[in-house]
């Protein structure tokens, strides 16, 4: 279940990442959408665990 | 010997690879029904016919049959579906379960039973295809129970979490959820049976080689080797496959409860 958060972070905030890199012409917004994503991930996991905990 | 003749033995040997998986057509030439295919009619037929016989005759004495079907029935009802889904609920979903784990697992193991030896899960589009009727399934009964706002907002918005950070997490639990989900259930099904009919396949086409059309007498033991690693493979196949079919109606009926869930 877990498993999935990172890769749908990475998969949503990449691509937007990616969008806007298109959109903006820059190359640097879809790692740093990646990386964001997958963050985020990871901070809500934390969350959901603690409170679960 | 040479380095030429370590070169011409390399080139002798075709490694397998994805093309192994594109089997030809069973009748004719339409690749509409190719062995996998085939194979997932046998098992259909088999599973059916498997509770059909040990549940014909019900006796409060039960007969070895209906033994068997009783518990290979209670596993996945007391196993699965009441420990996840939770004992309100959980019955009307016991068939699907039921049906969904010994179809996946009569199709894996085909992986090594001799002469089918194919497990039709590695073709990733039935992988997807049963993954697709989960999903449907999954997201069916949520809207069922909260309504199709009162269910969206069950699945995007997580319990405990407040403020604006909502903002950026709602998309990711949505893409998490309805999208990736689904593709995950069915890559793993896929990817395992798939490498591990690779690993079969190399082992034996390698010892087949090696034995009898490498040419070279010091390479015949290196070949039962490899043979004899092929059926410790096979062994260990057997694990997969029944663990993969368990893993994928365990996520099943996971998804199911956190649908019908209250509360995260």
């Amino acid at each position: 279940m877990a498993f999935g958060y990172p890769i749908g972070g990475a998969a949503f905030y990449g691509g937007v990442g990616w969008l806007l890199d298109r959109w903006l012409e820059t190359s640097f917004l879809f790692p740093v959408g990646l990386l964001f994503g997958i963050g985020l991930a990871i901070y809500l996991l934390f969350k959901l665990y603690l409170n679960a905990a | 010997m040479s380095a030429a003749d370590q070169v011409l033995v390399a080139e002798g040997f075709t490694p397998p690879g994805p093309g192994d998986f594109e089997l030809p057509a069973v009748f004719g030439d339409s690749l509409l029904f190719t062995k996998p295919a085939l194979l997932l009619v046998l098992a259909a037929v088999l599973v059916f016919g498997f509770f059909l016989v040990t549940s014909r005759k019900m006796a409060m004495v039960p007969s070895k049959a209906q033994y068997a079907g009783e518990e290979a029935y209670s596993f996945v009802r007391n196993g699965i579906a009441r420990d996840i889904i939770g004992s309100s609920d959980f019955i009307r979903f016991v068939p699907l379960l039921v049906a969904l784990f010994f179809f996946i697992l009569i199709n894996n193991v085909f992986g090594i039973v001799p002469f089918i030896q194919f497990p039709s899960f590695s073709r990733v589009s039935f992988a997807y295809a049963l993954a697709g009727l989960v999903w449907v399934l999954y997201n069916g009964v949520g809207i069922w129970k909260h309504g199709l706002f009162g269910y969206l907002k069950h699945v995007t918005v997580p319990g405990g979490i407040g403020g604006p950070i909502l903002l950026l997490i709602i998309p990711l639990e949505f893409f998490s959820t309805v999208i990736v989900r689904p593709a995950t259930l069915a890559l793993r099904l896929f990817a395992n049976m798939f490498a591990g009919h690779l690993l079969l396949i190399l082992f034996t086409l390698g010892a087949e080689y090696l034995v009898f059309e490498a040419g070279k007498a010091a390479y015949t033991p290196v070949g039962v080797l490899a043979f004899l690693m092929a059926i410790a493979i096979s062994f260990l196949e057997l694990l997969v496959q029944f663990l993969q079919a368990y893993v994928f109606t365990l996520l099943t009926a996971m998804y199911i409860s956190g649908a019908l869930a209250e509360e995260h």
